[in-house]
């Protein structure tokens, strides 16, 4: 997980992923005419979200489509949002059952 | 040229035969693929089925085009959920299982979407959520609470 977060760390990195979102699949030639970043820096940021496993590279033939693979961002999520929503719903819970004790005495 | 339109990656600590399970049997699906029990013989050509119970109601139909377990699944993909999307051409499925030291590597392929396709812009919710779910069903024991929205 900590190479999620340092993946996701850089601006060029998110732009990236962003930029896959809109059409996934591209080649670095591709990426390269929709993120203004040099070819090597640009293979540089890829080599960083490859290992986080936040791109998949596959091949097709000689090239190399990237994908944007958003289960490791899902994994952050169920490890530190879904813990949320539970006590979430357990305060929402607690509050439905103190409004309608209320609304009982009132009446 | 064709290239595929969705791939999803994980690693799962657990050997490439349970994850086949996982995703073969109604057993494991009911508890991480939004609830629905998986029927097939699993053998090309045959009819798959994902029902929101046992016997009931289809929400996802399709063929066995291909099947080498435990390494590799290929099915083709009707939705059924959908109103709009009961008349589309089926897409395409498929799973690849990889033994690793420890662990295994699974990777989702979805692709053959028709033109303007209704599926395609649901599935990219879809996926993640399901492939989550499977993780830590397998990894725990446990599947994901309930989202709760």
């Amino acid at each position: 997980m900590d190479k999620v977060f340092k993946a996701l760390a850089d601006p060029h990195r998110r732009l990236i992923l962003d930029r896959l979102f809109d059409a996934d699949g591209q080649t670095l030639q591709q990426l390269c005419r929709n993120v203004d970043i040099t070819r090597q820096g640009l293979s540089k940021h890829l080599t960083v979200l490859e290992n986080a496993g936040l791109v998949v590279a596959l091949f097709e033939g000689r090239e190399k489509h990237h994908y944007l693979n958003p289960v490791p961002i899902q994994a952050v999520a169920e490890r530190w949002i879904a813990k949320y929503s539970t006590a979430q719903l357990a305060a929402v819970s607690a509050l439905k059952k103190v409004l309608e004790e209320q609304h009982d005495d009132d009446s | 040229m064709t290239i595929p339109e969705f791939v999803y990656e994980t690693y799962i600590r657990a050997p490439a035969e349970k994850i086949w399970d996982a995703l073969t049997t109604a057993e494991f699906t009911s508890q991480y693929f939004h609830a629905t029990y998986v029927e097939s013989t699993w053998q090309p050509g045959d009819p798959v089925t994902y029902r929101y119970e046992p016997g009931g109601t289809i929400a996802v139909d399709g063929k066995v085009l291909e099947a080498e377990p435990p390494n590799k699944l290929v099915i083709s993909w009707h939705v059924l959920y959908d109103d709009n999307a009961k008349h589309e051409t089926p897409s395409r499925v498929s799973f690849h299982i990889d033994a690793l030291a420890g662990q295994s590597r699974l990777r989702i392929v979805h692709d053959r979407f028709p033109e303007n396709s209704v599926v395609y812009d649901g599935i990219r919710s879809g996926w993640p959520w399901i492939i989550a779910g499977l993780k830590s069903l397998l990894e725990t024991g446990e599947p994901l609470p309930p989202t709760g929205s």
